[in-house]
């Protein structure tokens, strides 16, 4: 029998279409093997840096030492924020003598001369006795607290030193975040001996709806056991984790929160 | 070919991203160091020496007290220190970690020796040097007779300890500086009367005591740090009238410019290839830097407040720079990253607190401070506290007005 040469052309066709077929499925194959051959490995996680923003306005010389704003954020203990009771008679404060002189159109000349006539009182100030130890008292320390510091301005930021775009994003879950290491860092220390050795170890965080930390997974190890036991020891004793929202409780129990020790 | 392989990094970086969880790193950041308990014991012996031993190394150690606090019982203190007596010598045996160092001194011996041994024991416990071993150099005005101001050189230990007077000029020593390996010292003195009145610089070579002049420019030569190779010293020149900063070959007497404006540009200090200096470029004495390896180069500014800025110093790891400032009247010291960011302020309330300069070990700051008793009273003294501005202790006390200290490297 001999073929057409119609026959033959579709034949070549079809073979070549097998051919290429074949060779598609052994580059995907081989594809999919290598990736999952990846991402068995400790890669199967794309990570994020979540890092605390603030924006400084530098407008004048700090007002507070460094030992004077540490001792100011220990005292800050979200207190209740103070209401004004409105149902009490509150004194005008409006001055009706100062719309008067307005209304007179006194002259430069007469004003001058007014105030040459003025007597001015001397004022008796009570002696204010100041306490030993910390330069500010605790009411002070509530109230400064709630102040934007001249000079140490500090605003919780959109625009940002820290570097990632994350935090940019300034998403529920990012601030829940990034408000994790002034919680820990509390806790996180070490013997002097471990200090400035360029240790690191990632440790993943489970924490639940009521703010408690119910599961942890080491991502990164230091190669150093009591390294690793302080970054946890920082962890476990950290015994109140905030509260998360609802939308992101199921990201947060789930573990998608790594905690950097010290990056 | 190529398609094929463009498609399949596509691909592969597709599977990869279908199967990865995205995980938010939160940075903890550096950990506090432990504050370590020690105690530290006489074995059965009344010898006033080893009484004197002791307090010396509790007064170090309280240099260091955010890291290592004495602690009265043995049994819950990480280190333990005990001293005793063989014949004419003394051991210092300390037990850290199961770590045992015995440290064998004199009898007879000196302060510097204990501070050996204190320098010895906290390398033990933090791998790193302590500023047990390093001197501070100053300048005094008690020697002044009458309306004559005189200020010398002094040298001291850390602890304000062993003062000795280095230059008898009978002039006015100012800015002076140590070499990298503390074998030199530069300053300037004031010399000549009227017109032909001028500041040269000098160094001062401690072991062989002998002077050197270097540079005798008409007008200023003062304000003279040593690069960090100690081949140069980087000063501040008034050659052509304006106060610029230049640097010169101590042996060779080559003059580079480093800094060319209009505006006056002073007190350098250099860390690395960088340089921090003091200009009057805004309008106001403000803090800039640049690079030190050319002309104006990379000039940048760091400080944008302050009234009048002074005296900007790197620390040893070239992150921060101290500096003065003047603020409700009188000086008070700040700390800069080097960068321009996070601007502190170290001192309040402790009279006027000028000419700052870090330790070696860049946990501690040296720094005058004067107190104003009355309109025709004011007394400067020197004082070191910690780079949080925790005052430890007053160095000179009853020794004239001291001023402008330098720790060595």
């Amino acid at each position: 029998m001999t073929m057409t040469r119609n026959q033959s052309f579709s034949i070549a066709s079809i073979l070549s279409f097998l051919v290429s077929l074949l060779l598609h499925v052994i580059l995907f194959s081989s594809f999919f093997l290598i990736s999952k051959l990846l991402l068995t490995s400790q890669k199967k996680f794309l990570y994020t840096y979540v890092e605390k923003s603030v924006k400084v306005d530098m407008v004048a010389m700090p007002e507070f030492t460094i030992s004077e704003l540490k001792n100011i954020q220990q005292g800050d203990n979200f207190e209740e924020e103070t209401t004004i009771d409105t149902s009490k008679n509150i004194d005008p404060v409006i001055d009706k003598d100062a719309f008067n002189v307005e209304k007179k159109k006194i002259s430069f000349k007469d004003l001058l001369k007014n105030l040459s006539k003025k007597n001015v009182k001397s004022r008796k100030y009570k002696k204010v006795k100041r306490k030993n130890g910390s330069s500010l008292s605790s009411g002070n320390k509530k109230i400064l607290s709630k102040l934007i510091f001249s000079g140490n301005k500090i605003q919780q930021g959109n625009s940002a030193y820290g570097n990632s775009e994350a935090s940019k994003e300034n998403s529920i879950f990012n601030k829940y975040a990034s408000g994790l290491p002034d919680l820990v860092k509390v806790n996180w220390t070490l013997p002097t001996y471990l200090l400035n050795k360029k240790l690191k170890c990632r440790i993943r965080i489970f924490i639940n709806s009521n703010g408690r930390l119910i599961n942890y997974q080491f991502l990164e190890k230091s190669g150093n056991n009591e390294f690793d036991n302080r970054a946890l020891l920082a962890l476990k004793k950290t015994k109140e984790y905030p509260i998360p929202n609802k939308s992101i409780s199921q990201k947060v129990s789930s573990g998608e929160i790594v905690m950097g020790f010290p990056l | 070919m190529h398609k094929i392989f463009i498609f399949s990094n596509l691909l592969l970086l597709f599977s990869i991203s279908l199967n990865a969880t995205e995980l938010k790193i939160v940075p903890v950041g550096e950990a506090q160091a432990d504050t370590l308990k020690y105690s530290i014991s006489i074995l059965k012996d009344n010898n006033a020496s080893l009484k004197t031993i002791k307090n010396i190394l509790v007064n170090d150690f309280s240099f260091y007290r955010s890291i290592i606090e004495r602690n009265q019982s043995s049994s819950k203190s990480d280190l333990l220190i005990n001293i005793k007596r063989e014949n004419k010598f003394v051991f210092i045996e300390t037990t850290f970690n199961e770590k045992k160092i015995t440290n064998k001194v004199n009898l007879k011996f000196n302060r510097k020796d204990i501070h050996k041994v204190a320098d010895n024991i906290y390398n033990l416990i933090t791998n790193k040097k302590s500023i047990f071993n390093s001197s501070i150099i100053f300048v005094s005005d008690r020697t002044s007779k009458k309306r004559k101001i005189v200020k010398e050189l002094y040298i001291m230990d850390f602890d304000g300890f062993n003062k000795k007077r280095l230059t008898f000029f009978n002039k006015t020593v100012v800015s002076p500086a140590f070499s990298p390996d503390n074998k030199l010292i530069s300053f300037s003195l004031i010399e000549g009367y009227g017109k032909s009145k001028n500041i040269n610089l000098y160094t001062l070579n401690l072991q062989n005591k002998k002077f050197k002049k270097i540079s005798t420019y008409k007008g200023m030569n003062s304000g003279a740090i040593f690069s960090p190779d100690g081949k140069e010293l980087v000063l501040t020149l008034s050659i052509n009238g304006n106060a610029e900063i230049y640097k010169i070959n101590i042996k060779s007497k080559k003059l580079i410019r480093l800094t060319k404006n209009y505006a006056p540009d002073v007190d350098p200090s250099v860390f690395g290839n960088k340089l921090t200096f003091l200009s009057g470029r805004p309008g106001k004495p403000m803090i800039y830097v640049s690079d030190f390896d050319g002309l104006e180069k990379n000039v940048k500014r760091i400080s944008y407040v302050g009234k009048f800025n002074a005296t900007p110093r790197f620390s040893p790891s070239g992150e921060t720079i101290v500096f003065s400032s003047w603020l409700d009247n009188r000086f008070d010291l700040f700390r800069i990253n080097s960068n321009g960011t996070g601007l502190s302020r170290l001192t309040k309330d402790f009279g006027s607190n000028e000419d700052p300069n870090y330790t070696n070990d860049g946990q501690f700051i040296v720094f005058s401070s004067q107190k104003v008793y009355s309109r025709s009273k004011a007394v400067t003294n020197l004082y070191i506290m910690d780079n949080e501005g925790q005052i430890i202790s007053k160095l000179t006390n009853n020794y004239g007005n001291c001023q402008s200290s330098r720790a060595s490297n």
